[in-house]
């Protein structure tokens, strides 16, 4: 396994009280490597922002494994841990609430090449070339945060993660607050940075078009699992999985001409806490039957590089489902 | 259901807390210098009998044990004698309670007819003439907020409308000194008389208890205006008014309905002011001569009489906590979005 | 940071300015005080007993016929000093255990926080004794030292700073950025320290301020009832005691000037907290690297003493962050001659132009001009700070209290909505005009259930009773797709979904069968799956019952597939408007060209 990054069977808990066990994430496994871009696509509630803290340790996991290189980052102590957080770094949803306010641009970018010991002379030079690398002109590093544009700000974020050179950088919902143009700048920004450096990302996010854009694959999360996961060009194309199905036919493309498929999915995504042992989709399900509540169906291999969750998924392949109702 | 839970769940830290109140009041006290022994029977007594006193007072038992001792007592309704005048401090506080109760009501009940209407009167944007005149008396108002010194306002008001003007009575208490005293009943004047049927009286108690009273309310009423005026400011211009007047509903009802939520954590601070008034009513006692618990307490703080500062102290803190739970439950009946346990998310 | 105070300084109002000339004055005295006085402030001299005012003696002499003005010269260094000390302990006390409580809340262990409650209703126990009753009792026990009112006024403004900070931590400690900085490789210790803390800072440093005034009101009072300083050293608070007894007797002096003082003093203390407050709060513009924003629409918010006036609650435009001289700037007549629709308008916008209610600055919405008939939906998209929140509420005549309608008309079918009174405007919404805001769940009263938010919306248009306005409530549930009605009437907003309230409000919108719906982001913030299922609900709904349908969005793709016509808004103008399906497969302004490129790969 040459995987740069493996998580196995992550979950995590929250303990709200004796009896209620929140299960944020639920026995989530995937594999990412090196210059790759995973995707992890899923409603709010649905676990994919807990993957992301786990991963770099900012929650502790419940169990499973998280391995870094072969190295479990869950067994990493004070200075190990510290040389895991240069190398694993991550971009916050808001880019303006993410940054310090009491912190300059410049100060910004400089503090991680502190905290991992870099000389100030040499810190002073990569802060400048690397915030030029991300756009943002030598005019603005005195600049506080909230002086700055939202794309601005973001780019900002990007530029802290990337200064000490990391493999990997989660990407937390990084163009959700953006209008349509600083998004599509941000997405242009991100693959540039990729081509050029070679760095791994999980991109978060709920917005399937940016999803599409950036990522090789996507891995569809609900209800804390994984229930799909597939290169993105063959995901786009077919759904195994009705939630994926929902979730595509739900994506409004920016053309008239590509008319949504009928497919939706009725209900709201159910609670997280103490979840029935089903499939977390039965209350929605349009084709749901009585063996899909006798246990969580496992994810399946049901062709090269791809994996669902549902036990008819050879049906939804053959048959458009219409919804039962809306 | 959720309201009788979370009474339920407040009342589980009130026994603890009142526990802890009367173990620190006791222990304080304790700490004042000298020995009760020997202060309460004179330099000149000799020691044998001071021996023998402290034996009786438990003085010689270790300090937890005295504690419980005292304890005990205090649920008796026993707090022991004042040394200085040797009357028994249960009576001298029911005495004195009601009058500070009285004081500290009144005062409240002045916040809430006058300063509270006017607060939201004048948050809002109407350019009635009226309300713009009532804004512009009050503009300032606010500011005074904790600022001014309640016994200094009181030394004003007796000067302008006692020596200067002789309006009102000067500070001699309750009652002038021609008035009788109506028969103890509850204790609040203004009820006592009325209920021994005694107008003049009546009248002269309102007359006496007009400065004092108006003194805490302007003091003391001054954060509440403030907070309640800029929270009724907010929202009136918050997403939940502006919907409303989209969705056509009634001026009054979306009037009312800002008002509501301003309320809500304008409440909170009630608390506080009531346990500021509490402070505020010693001040205002000593300077009206009132003749209420505050005023019995400095005197007993300044003659070094440590029993009447126990019940004083004790009263105080319990007074506190039971207005803080009020306060609590009337916070808790009004927003919904407090879990039992914890404050609004 | 010194430009900012600068800047705050100068426009301060004129009786601000003088309180701060006070408590320059105060602190001047408090160090200088005692030695510039003409004569002795503490030696009696009985010869000199209470005279009156003169040019002798500028304030007259005490009881012990000791020269006022010179105590009152020297009575600041007393009070000033015992209340500072008491506040600098207070916090050196108070903020490490605001600290340590706040990490040990936000570790979210059992335990911990088990620890962290029991520490705040110990706290709560402490708080519960009032504070100027503790304090005298503090000093009754202790002794009327110097120290001692020091340690008593100190402790008794402890709870302020353990409250103040462990709540500002426990807030901030949530923040992103603090999170950002452990990701970075800071450890819990120094996130507090570095990142947290400096935050926190301000408040604390604005309440101390108000602490320190509240303390010397404190200590004033101790000395007032004999529990504080002692005569004769010069003390505000003892020098009222002792004049209060002559002022029956109408000498006044003795007490008034040092009462006036006492006032002055705190008064100025509090006030400087506020301007502090003003001084360190909108870090929006702080620091050398202020930014030269276009000043354009936006300068600063009007003030006026009689109106309050809050912050606009319309997005403030944001500089562009594509320059707006890469596109051609005035809409031509190619960009809006497809704006014309079929058929009789039902709402027709012409030269609506809205601005500061000063007319000071440009417009915010600049010669607004478009019409919908019956039936259709106009999509009207643009980035954010483009102004379509401001078209919306400008339609609905709800602008915030700063902006007014300068010019133009709103005209709904024969009416002009700029020539309404309030009374009629109000039969209008809801029965016609109907609205969809933002982010339901701001949008509904969050102390009162949906049932009675539906109830009395339906009675202020209908003379109905309330059981039968319930039942209309719970039909309006069910058409909107919400299962269980009769529970979710129970329900208060925050228990519902976004979604939930969401379909709340476009049942509140379509309760009375409006001609026309303005809809704005009506699924700002919702899940795919569910936008789509609201979406479809007020197609459905209300495009199938023939009403008028205005909807506001940043987001192209809803445009694309819900809108029978597309206008794009830009810096308060609207750029071009066209028939959707020709719009996107042709843009013509080159701003919506950059629009439709961005989502479009």
């Amino acid at each position: 396994m040459g995987d740069l990054l493996e998580v196995r069977g992550l979950t995590k808990v929250f303990s709200l009280s004796k009896h209620e066990d929140l299960v944020a994430v639920n026995n989530v496994s995937f594999a990412l490597g090196r210059g790759e871009t995973l995707g992890l696509v899923g409603e709010s509630g649905s676990g994919k922002t807990t993957v992301g803290r786990c991963v770099l340790r900012l929650i502790e996991p419940t169990s499973g494994e998280v391995l870094l290189d072969g190295t479990d980052i869950r067994k990493l102590e004070t200075d190990d841990l510290r040389r895991m957080r240069s190398r694993m770094q991550l971009v916050f949803q808001d880019p303006l609430a993410s940054l310090n306010p009491t912190y300059t641009v410049r100060q910004t970018v400089s503090e991680p090449l502190a905290l991992h010991g870099v000389k100030r002379a040499e810190r002073h030079e990569r802060v400048a070339d690397m915030l030029r690398h991300v756009g943002i002109g030598e005019h603005l590093f005195n600049y506080y945060p909230a002086d700055l544009t939202a794309g601005e700000q973001q780019r900002i974020g990007i530029a802290r993660a990337l200064i000490t050179r990391p493999e990997i950088v989660v990407l937390d919902e990084p163009t959700s607050t953006l209008d349509a143009s600083a998004r599509a700048e941000i997405l242009a920004l991100l693959e540039r940075i990729q081509k050029e450096t070679g760095t791994s990302f999980i991109f978060i996010s709920h917005d399937m078009t940016s999803i599409a854009r950036i990522c090789h694959r996507i891995a569809v999360m609900y209800l804390g699992r994984i229930v799909e996961e597939a290169p993105t060009d063959e995901l786009l194309a077919k759904q195994y999985h009705p939630y994926s199905k929902a979730l595509m036919s739900a994506v409004l493309f920016a053309d008239p001409r590509r008319v949504p498929s009928p497919y939706v999915i009725k209900g709201e995504i159910p609670t997280a806490i103490n979840p029935k042992p089903e499939c977390g989709l039965y209350s929605r399900c349009p084709m749901r039957q009585d063996r899909c509540r006798e246990g969580v169906p496992p994810l399946m291999e049901v062709a090269p590089a791809r994996t669902s969750a549902c036990l008819r998924w050879q049906e939804l392949e053959q048959t458009e489902l219409a919804a039962v109702d809306a | 259901m959720r309201f009788a839970f979370y009474v339920g769940y407040r009342l589980l830290y009130l026994v603890p807390q009142v526990l802890l109140i009367s173990f620190i009041t006791f222990a304080l006290v304790r700490l004042l210098p000298g020995d009760p022994a020997r202060l309460s029977l004179g330099p000149l007594a000799p020691e044998e009998a001071v021996e023998k006193l402290r034996e009786q007072m438990f003085l010689d038992r270790p300090l937890f044990e005295q504690y419980l001792i005292w304890l005990r007592n205090a649920l008796e309704g026993n707090f022991g004698r004042s040394w200085v005048n040797g009357t028994s401090v249960a009576q001298d506080m029911i005495q004195r309670v009601p009058v500070t109760l009285e004081l500290i009501f009144l005062a409240l009940a002045m916040i809430f007819l006058v300063l509270v209407p006017l607060a939201i009167v004048t948050a809002s944007r109407s350019r009635n003439r009226i309300v713009a005149f009532l804004r512009r008396i009050t503009f300032g108002y606010g500011m005074l907020a904790g600022a001014l010194p309640d016994f200094l306002l009181g030394l004003i008001l007796i000067y302008v409308f006692f020596t200067k003007l002789n309006w009102l009575p000067g500070p001699e208490g309750r009652l002038g000194i021609l008035d009788f005293a109506p028969p103890f009943v509850t204790g609040w004047i203004l009820i006592d008389t009325l209920l021994a049927g005694d107008m003049e009286t009546f009248w002269s108690a309102v007359r006496h208890l007009i400065l004092p009273v108006f003194t805490l309310a302007f003091v003391y009423g001054a954060p509440i205006f403030k907070m309640l005026r800029s929270q009724m400011e907010s929202a009136l211009n918050s997403d939940v008014t502006v919907y409303g007047e989209a969705i056509g509903l009634r001026p009054a009802t979306v009037f009312l309905r800002a008002a509501r939520l301003a309320a809500a954590p304008t409440v909170v601070i009630v608390g506080t002011i009531v346990m500021f008034l509490l402070g505020g009513a010693v001040l205002v006692e000593s300077v009206f001569n009132m003749n209420g618990v505050g005023q019995y307490a400095v005197q007993a703080i300044i003659t070094a009489d440590y029993a009447p500062i126990q019940a004083f102290v004790c009263f105080a803190a319990i007074f506190t906590m039971l207005v803080y739970l009020i306060v609590d439950l009337v916070h808790f009946a009004m927003d919904p979005r407090i879990k039992v346990g914890g404050t609004a998310s | 940071m010194w430009a900012r105070m600068k800047s705050t300084l100068r426009d301060l109002p004129v009786w601000q300015k003088v309180v701060l000339v006070i408590f320059a004055g105060t602190i001047f005295l408090t160090v200088f005080g005692p030695h510039i006085g003409p004569y002795s402030a503490t030696t009696a001299s009985p010869a000199d007993r209470l005279m009156p005012p003169s040019a002798e003696h500028w304030f007259g002499t005490d009881e012990n016929g000791i020269d006022i003005f010179s105590r009152l010269l020297a009575a600041p260094r007393t009070d000033v000093t015992i209340a500072v000390i008491a506040t600098a302990i207070s916090v050196i006390l108070g903020a490490p255990i605001g600290v340590v409580v706040a990490l040990l809340e936000s570790r979210r262990t059992r335990r911990s926080r088990a620890a962290a409650e029991t520490a705040m209703r110990l706290l709560e126990v402490v708080q519960a004794f009032p504070v100027f009753v503790f304090a005298m009792v503090l000093v009754a026990v202790f002794g009327g030292t110097t120290l001692n009112i020091i340690a008593a006024v100190a402790f008794v403004n402890t709870p302020v700073f353990v409250r103040l900070v462990r709540s500002d931590v426990l807030s901030l400690i949530q923040q992103p950025f603090a999170e950002a900085a452990r990701a970075i490789g800071n450890t819990e210790m120094r996130t507090g320290f570095r990142h947290v803390l400096p935050n926190a800072a301000e408040r604390v440093v604005v309440q101390i301020s108000v602490t320190v005034g509240f303390a010397i009101l404190l200590t004033a009072g101790l000395s007032f009832v004999g529990a504080g300083v002692r005569p004769p050293t010069p003390e505000l608070g003892g020098m009222i005691a002792s004049g209060a007894k002559y002022l029956i007797v109408d000498q006044w002096w003795p007490a008034l000037f040092p009462g006036v003082a006492l006032g002055l003093i705190v008064f100025s203390f509090g006030v400087f907290g506020e301007i502090l407050n003003k001084a360190l709060e909108p870090r929006a513009t702080r620091g050398d690297g202020h930014r030269p924003m276009d000043e354009g629409p936006t300068g600063p918010v009007p003030t006026e003493p009689d109106i309050p006036i809050q912050e606009a609650t319309v997005p403030e435009p944001v500089p562009d962050p594509v320059p707006a001289s890469a596109f051609a700037g005035e809409p031509d007549g190619s960009t809006l001659a497809a704006g014309a629709a079929e058929g009789p308008a039902i709402l027709a916008v012409r030269g609506l132009t809205v601005g500061r209610w000063d007319e000071r600055g440009a417009p915010l919405l600049d010669d607004i001009g478009f019409s919908l008939v019956e039936g259709e939906c106009l999509g009207v998209v643009g980035e954010s700070g483009s102004g379509k929140s401001l078209l919306v509420r400008s339609l609905l005549q709800l602008v915030p209290p700063t902006l007014a309608v300068r010019d133009g008309e709103i005209r709904y079918r024969d009416t002009d909505l700029l020539g309404l009174d309030k009374g009629q405007l109000r039969k209008l919404r809801s029965n016609q005009i109907a609205a969809i805001l933002p982010n339901a769940k701001a949008q509904l009263h969050p102390l009162i259930t949906v049932g009675r938010t539906m109830i009395s919306a339906i009675q202020a248009h209908e003379r109905i009773s309330s059981r039968e306005a319930r039942d209309r409530s719970i039909e309006l549930l069910t058409s909107v797709g919400l299962s269980d009605p009769a529970r979710r009437l129970e329900a208060y907003p925050h228990e519902l979904s976004g979604g939930m309230a969401q379909r709340v409000c476009v049942a509140l919108a379509l309760m009375h069968r409006p001609d026309l719906l303005i809809a704005d982001e009506p699924t700002a913030g919702l899940d795919v799956t569910i936008q789509r299922q609201v979406l479809d609900l007020i197609e459905t709904l209300a495009g199938n019952r023939g009403t008028a349908r205005l909807l506001v969005t940043g987001d192209l793709g809803i445009a694309a597939h819900y809108c029978d016509r597309v206008a794009v808004m830009r810096a308060g103008r609207i750029i071009e408007i066209n028939e959707t399906r020709a719009f996107f497969a042709n843009p013509r302004h080159a701003y919506s060209q950059h629009l439709v490129s961005c989502v479009q790969p």
